[in-house]
This record gives structure tokens, sequence and C-alpha cells, in this order.
């Protein structure tokens, strides 16, 4: 089992210990986190002062996005010539795939669909086993979708962790599993941006981000839900301690939520 | 541009016809589908409102949209489907081949992959969930044989028009109705828990429920001041957020300028559930726009002829959270 730590940010790298063999650094939730080249270079040399993986997390993105991020790719081509790349968007995979073909295109979990609704828990004695094996399968059980990915060089899957399980039966691929904190949904019309500006309240859109994510952590909680939500920046996480799992070979640890 | 509008009834398609729409969508609530997998729709929406009864009437519904030379469309957009669904989804992609639709809207790459090789001769359009928010995103698409993209909601004028500018794939953007709060392909709240448990409070829609919120964030009268604001923004924001997705009329019609400047081959009405003569009006409101900006207005008197029919049409006023494309407002 490999063990991962993910840091979006430099700071974090204070939670690096020795039983970490690889880090990812990166966002998969927005583009305007996408980390500065000269962040990444810090984080490339602690990588290789203590003879470590890297894998570059990546967010969904608009063309601006793209532009963002294919400098870093061309920087970490030249540095360190096959690093993995977390892809949370078709076109990202694209560029890649097109222009940086030395990188390894690795499926990140947004794209790995399952639902992720906390409630589905409370239907295990309601609904048929056919629907319930449905939450808990992805569409990576179809061999022609994973023939697809296999042919586009892509060895190995990211996915979150549900409540309800996951059957990751599939074993021609690697597998990465993210603990503890899952994904559930996310916006570009971010809640947190502005949101110390009362003449802003009604203004839900997009607009000027000043990064008030990074400071600020909002619970969400209604007694049908069987789990606090966490709204961090643009996106609701789930917290899953117990891993049902045993199928996967890499556990990316988030110490913090990642934002 | 052309104006794509919603049906579910064979009674009400001439009449939406009539009102202006150039294209129409639908789908089909199988039960074969519902009895193994009740609450899972193949196309996201659970109400049989929003559908034909079976594919008997789909096949007269499209026969009325082409004696009328009008496409029709047929949505297959589940995020993602198993393996074990697709004893179920070979027959259904049989009979649409066999019924002439004249495409499918689709998310879920597995099923286009399918779909794409068995019937070729059929037309593809990427569903909203399948997340395209980038040209690179499109040309992904358009080279698995993809006919038409269907934007994320969430993108500004100007991300629509790099999308445009950079492909030659056909784009379909959202202009009225239902402006959910989420990425559409990224959310993974279900929808249709209500045909398990008929309690609308506890399997709503969960981007629609009340939540009690709080933060770690320093109280009041700390020596961070700006944190109860926080709060308190945060939540009446997240109160105005439980109403974005069904709050009447969510809106971009002030962009209809520039959308067709930009390119923009088709706007969408969301609605498939809305009773018939809701459906009517919002097609006749989009199509007197159209109209409108057939007559080559400037832009200013555009918008401000629009923001004026939207307030007599559905009395109410322009709002940022209901608004589409609130750089235009």
């Amino acid at each position: 089992m490999e063990h991962t730590l993910y840091i979006t940010n430099l700071q974090d790298l204070e939670y690096f210990t020795e039983s970490y063999s690889r880090i990812y650094f990166g966002t998969e939730f927005c583009q305007n986190l996408i980390p500065h080249q000269k962040e990444l270079e810090l984080v490339l040399k602690f990588v290789e002062n203590h003879s470590i993986s890297f894998s570059l997390v990546t967010p969904y993105v608009t063309d601006k996005g793209l532009q963002k991020l294919i400098p870093l790719f061309s920087y970490i081509s030249d540095k360190i010539g096959s690093s993995e790349v977390i892809f949370n968007d078709w076109g990202v995979f694209n560029v890649i795939k097109h222009q940086f073909p030395q990188l390894k295109p690795v499926l990140g979990r947004l794209l790995t669909k399952i639902k992720r609704d906390p409630r589905i828990i409370y239907l295990r004695e309601k609904i048929s086993s056919n629907t319930w094996n449905y939450f808990r399968t992805t569409n990576l059980n179809i061999p022609w979708y994973r023939e697809f990915l296999k042919n586009n060089g892509i060895e190995r899957i990211d996915l979150d962790n549900p409540l309800q399980g996951i059957n990751l039966n599939f074993p021609d691929f690697h597998k990465s599993l993210y603990f503890p904190y899952g994904h559930i949904t996310t916006t570009r019309l971010c809640l947190t941006a502005n949101c110390d500006q009362p003449e802003d309240w009604d203004r839900i859109g997009i607009f000027p981000c000043h990064r008030e994510c990074q400071h600020y952590t909002f619970y969400l909680q209604n007694n049908v839900m069987p789990v606090k939500l966490i709204r961090k920046g643009n996106t609701i996480f789930y917290q899953n301690e117990k891993i049902l799992s045993d199928q996967h070979d890499r556990l990316v640890y988030q110490p913090k939520i990642p934002i | 541009m052309k104006l794509l509008a919603p049906v579910s009834r064979l009674d009400e398609i001439e009449a939406i016809i009539e009102a202006g729409a150039d294209e129409l969508y639908c789908g089909v609530l199988p039960a074969d589908w519902q009895q193994r997998y009740p609450a899972i729709s193949i196309s996201r929406r659970q109400a049989q409102a929003a559908h034909f009864k079976n594919f008997e009437e789909l096949k007269s519904a499209i026969q009325i949209a082409h004696n009328l030379d009008t496409k029709i469309y047929f949505t297959f957009n589940a995020h993602y489907f198993i393996l074990e669904q697709y004893e179920l989804i070979k027959r259904y992609l049989k009979k649409l081949a066999k019924l002439n639709i004249d495409a499918i809207f689709i998310s879920d790459l597995a099923l286009l992959l399918y779909a794409q090789k068995y019937y070729p001769q059929l037309q593809y359009h990427i569903s909203t969930g399948g997340n395209t928010l980038n040209s690179e995103s499109a040309k992904f698409f358009q080279s698995l044989g993809a006919k038409r993209v269907i934007l994320e909601r969430h993108l500004t004028l100007e991300e629509i028009e790099a999308i445009v500018k950079h492909t030659t794939i056909e784009t379909e953007v959202f202009i009225f109705g239902s402006k959910c709060p989420n990425i559409d392909g990224l959310c993974t709240f279900h929808h249709g828990f209500l045909t398990i448990e008929n309690n609308t409070r506890k399997f709503g829609n969960a981007c629609m429920m009340p939540f009690e919120i709080t933060t770690d964030s320093p109280k009041r009268g700390s020596k961070d001041s700006k944190s109860s604001f926080k709060l308190i923004s945060s939540q009446k924001r997240q109160h105005i957020w439980t109403h974005t997705h069904i709050d009447d009329r969510p809106c971009g019609i002030c962009a209809l300028y520039d959308l067709k400047k930009i390119g923009i081959t088709s706007v969408k009405i969301v609605g498939r559930a809305n009773p018939g003569w809701k459906k009517v009006k919002d097609t006749t409101f989009l199509n007197n726009l159209l109209k409108f900006l057939d007559k080559k207005p400037n832009r200013e008197k555009f918008i401000q002829v629009a923001r004026i029919s939207y307030y007599l049409t559905y009395e109410r006023p322009c709002r940022y959270s209901m608004c589409y494309f609130p750089e235009v407002m």
C-alpha cells in the first residue's frame, strides 16, 4: 500500500512524515487555487530532497484555467519527465494527451462517477439489491470503458470513499482511495467569495475572489443528513473515517479539507 | 440561433412548436427500468410528468414533430450507468434507432462509447452532465463522435465565447428555468429518493433543503470582527441558494444578444415536468425576444426590452440569484 499526502498549499508540507512515499499537490475544485510555478518548484524540491514521488492535482477549468495549467505541465515535464497528473476535466486530459504525452494521466475522483449523497445509507433496507448495487458501483465495471481508458494511457483511477461503500472489483487498474474527506458537490457560483460584503448577500454569481475560502469553513446541518456537511469554498464535503474497501493500492490522506 | 423547448405530452407538442420552438427534447421512464431501478431514472428526472409514458408515445411524438419539420431529442443523460443495466439500455438504444430519434443527450462516457460504436448513424449531444467548461473538452467529445455539447450553466459569456471560438462543434446553453446551483455533472447528491420514501422532508433534493449553518471561525467580539458578517452572509446566501433551483423563472435572456453574436447553435428552456401551458408561455416569451433580435436592435435596447418583457410576463424583478449571466445585469 502506497501512502500519499495530499496538500493544497506549501504550509501543509508540515504534515509530511516518513510514512509517505508520494505527495499530491494542487487543487481539484477551483482554478483560482491552481498553484503558481514558484510554489510547484518548492514542492518539487522537497520531493527530490526526500526521494519520494509526485503527482500534480488539477481541477475542472475554463479555457483560462487551461492556460494556467499548461506552463505547469511544461515545467514538470522538463523537471521530472513522467510525472503523474490527476485530471478532473476531460479537457485537461485532452491537453495532456496531445501536448504532454510524457505525463501520466490519472482519472481524478470527480470523474469517477458514484453517488456520494450521505442519505443513501438510510436506504439499505428500503431498496432492491439492484438499486443498492448501483449506488455502490461506478461505470468502471464496464469493460469497454476500461479498455478506452487503457488505450488512452490511463492506468490509475482515483476514488472517493462513500459512506455506503464502493465496489472496486476491477483488478486491471491501480486504484487510489481518498481519506477522510469525500466530495459531494461543487459550484462555480461560490458562496464564500465576497462573503464579508453585506451588500453582496444576494449576489450569488461569479464575483471577484479574495480567497476567503482559505480562512473560513462552514458546517451545514439538517437532521435528515446522517453526517454533517462541510462547506469549504465552492465545495461541499463529507467526512468518512471508515474504509470498507481493501482493493485499493494507494491511500491519499488529506490532513485538511482540500481547498 | 435555435430555440430548444421541452415536451412530455403528446397534446402539447403542436402548441409548443407553434409558440416558436425550433427543436424539442423529451424523455421516457420505461416501466421495466422503473421496476428494476425505482430510484434511478435514465434521464435524471423521476417524475412521470417529465416524460412520455412509454416508447409507443415517443414514436407518436416523433411523428408529430417530424410532420411539423421539427427535430426531437431524447434524454438518456444519467451521470453514469453500470454494466448490469446494459441489458435494458441495449433494448432502448435499439428502439431509439428504429424510431429515428434526431439525437440523444448523453452524460456518461461509457454510454457514448457504446452507442457510438453500435449506432453511429445516430447523433449524440453531450448533456450538461458531461461537464463541458472549456474548448478542449468540446474537442475531446467531438473526437468521440458528439455533434453538440450542452455547456455548463456556470460559464460567463467570455468563457462561452472562448469555447465557440476554438471549436467547430455545435454548442447549446441554458437560457431559462431551473438554475441548478451546483456543477451538474460534478454533483453527487441523488435526485429521485422520493419514489422510495414519500417523505419530502427527508428525501427531497438536498440542494433545496434548509440547513443550520455554523462556522469554526471566531465569534462576534473577537479579534476578527468580520467573522460575524461571514456567518450571517453564509446563512443568508444558503437560504437564497435553496431557492435558485426552482424558484420561479431563473433567466438569462439579457444575454441573448451576446449569445447570438458569439455563434451559439441553440438556447434551451428547462422544464420537462412543467405543465403544458407554462411550456407554451416560456417558449412564446423566448421566441418573441428572438424575433425582436432578428430586427437587429442595438445591445442596450435589446437588454432594456428583455428586462421589461421579463417583468411584464412573469411579474418579477430581475435578481442576481436568478440570473444565468449576472455579468450582463
